[in-house]
């Protein structure tokens, strides 16, 4: 047994409870309109480290596992009929874009949106929805209708007030979770979603699955215990050789 | 587990307030012009241990994901849903609903005026149009003490009929408001409404223009609780508020394990 065995298991029990973490916020995010759960997959790592070792060097160090990452799972939330104009929701990758408070470009799924007393379309801060060119939208009504293309038509007007369109990321890992609903990405990553539909009256539910986070939690609970008996294992051993090395009589 | 003992607390916390809409709604259901609210949520702040996108190596190699924690829930905005309510008839001459987006404009004891959807109005000993509360209308309409009946049509004009005069008589006309965003008005109670910086100023106007609406006589406007939807909503609360509190149970077990870890 080598001395730093216990720390391999310590940082076991640390990646499960970064994982706790990460349960305990998709949970609690459960109700939150357009939320996307995260998923923190640490074991890869193990059985990647594990597999190095076999094929390479067997005699290598133990490696420690430490989390890779946070994932976020980006498959569709169900949408929810809401009876509420300005409810819109992406159905497909898209994200709606609205202009964040420091003039940048942000994305949600949160189609929650509002009418600012000036008729401009915002989101539940009153943040700016943008349009597909980029600029704030005014309808001016809370009487908003969509067509399949994404135009906003208001009544007692003709033609189309703006057009809204969803944005994905050519590469979803780039995309940073802002808290408030927000996702930031650099610009360059995001491009026109042509195969999501916009529709209005309707939210997106969060695509959380209670069940199989309850599951994960019980699964890591009893890791989590198996790395502290693991830990405490460790530790007897070592005190039960150092008595017997203290007096090597008995 | 610290992290996730108060991120499940959050979570807790807003199903509560989720629970306390809905049974405001509830109690409402009843209620003449009353508007159900809905609370909506939103992802705290997050931890970010590694940014997406991050340079990972002196060769320039990007980590492909990031690895951020996210601090739970909070609520966004309960708000007003200003759909229209189910009109009842009543059959009474003083019972007023209004057809579309409009609200009925109040006088309050204060001065100030507020903004209601209830058209339950009675005449007061000065002859003018009150609320149940003694609230008068803003238009001035003063009915006649020997009028025998009052007449609204749909365009809020208020005619009367009077004993020796043959046909009416008109004595006003009910206005009404609208705003840019009414679900940016604040709920006051007594089923009254005030103009706020968010629901953009009050716009005047008569019955029938502008999207105001008609005034239908002899009814009233239901809430527009749907009580289906408000239970489904009150079980999905409920078992949100449970794996939740299992959550926080789960993170306080493990928090034990490592305290026993020292003997």
């Amino acid at each position: 047994m080598q001395e730093g065995s216990i720390y391999t298991a310590l940082s076991g029990a640390l990646a499960l409870s970064r994982r706790m973490d990460s349960v305990s916020n998709n949970l609690a995010n459960a109700n939150t309109t357009g939320y996307k759960a995260d998923r923190l997959d640490f074991e890869g790592v193990l059985s990647q480290a594990q597999a190095n070792r076999a094929a390479r060097q067997p005699d290598a160090p133990l490696t420690f596992p430490v989390m890779q990452g946070t994932e976020t799972d980006y498959s569709q939330g169900t949408l929810q009929e809401t009876r509420r104009a300005l409810d819109f929701a992406v159905e497909g990758e898209g994200f709606f874009r609205v202009r964040a408070e420091d003039g940048g470009l942000a994305y949600t799924r949160d189609g929650h949106f509002q009418l600012g007393s000036d008729g401009r379309l915002n989101d539940s801060e009153g943040r700016a929805v943008l349009d597909d060119q980029g600029s704030p939208i005014r309808p001016g009504s809370d009487q908003v209708t969509l067509n399949r293309d994404g135009q906003i038509f208001v009544p007692d007007r003709q033609g189309p007030v703006a057009r809204i369109a969803a944005f994905r990321a050519q590469d979803p890992g780039l995309m940073e979770k802002q808290g408030d609903n927000l996702y930031r990405s650099q610009p360059a990553n995001m491009a026109e979603a042509e195969d999501s539909e916009i529709r209005g009256g309707h939210l997106e539910r969060a695509n959380v699955n209670t069940m199989e986070e309850m599951v994960t939690m019980m699964d890591l609970q009893r890791r989590y215990q198996a790395m502290t008996k693991a830990m405490r294992t460790i530790d007897e051993t070592f005190s039960e050789s150092g008595q017997r090395l203290a007096s090597p009589g008995q | 587990m610290d992290r996730a003992m108060w991120t499940a607390a959050s979570g807790m916390k807003a199903q509560q307030t989720r629970v306390d809409v809905i049974s405001n709604n509830l109690s409402n259901v009843n209620t003449t012009g009353f508007k159900e609210s809905r609370a909506d949520f939103q992802d705290q702040m997050y931890q970010t241990q590694r940014l997406p996108g991050a340079t990972s190596s002196a060769a320039g190699t990007q980590v492909p994901t990031g690895s951020q924690i996210g601090l739970g829930v909070s609520t966004a905005s309960v708000s007003p849903l200003f759909e229209q309510g189910n009109l009842e008839s009543t059959g009474n001459n003083l019972d007023v609903a209004i057809e579309g987006r409009g609200f009925f404009q109040i006088q309050t004891p204060g001065g100030e005026t507020a903004y209601t959807r209830a058209g339950t109005l009675e005449i007061d000993d000065q002859g003018r149009l009150v609320t149940p509360d003694g609230n008068p209308l803003l238009s001035g309409i003063t009915i006649p003490p020997d009028a025998t009946s009052v007449n609204i049509s749909q365009d809020g004009t208020v005619d009367v009929q009077q004993p020796g005069t043959t046909g009416t008589t008109t004595v006003g006309q009910i206005q009404l408001a609208t705003f840019t965003n009414p679900a940016g008005l604040e709920a006051r109670g007594s089923n009254l409404f005030m103009e706020t910086g968010a629901s953009g100023p009050a716009q005047q106007g008569l019955p029938g223009a502008n999207g105001a609406g008609t005034l239908q006589q002899g009814y009233l406007e239901n809430s527009n609780v749907s009580v289906v939807n408000e239970m489904t909503s009150m079980i999905a609360a409920q078992r949100a508020y449970e794996v939740n509190s299992k959550a926080i149970s789960t993170a306080d077990e493990m928090l034990q394990m490592a305290n026993n870890l020292k003997r």
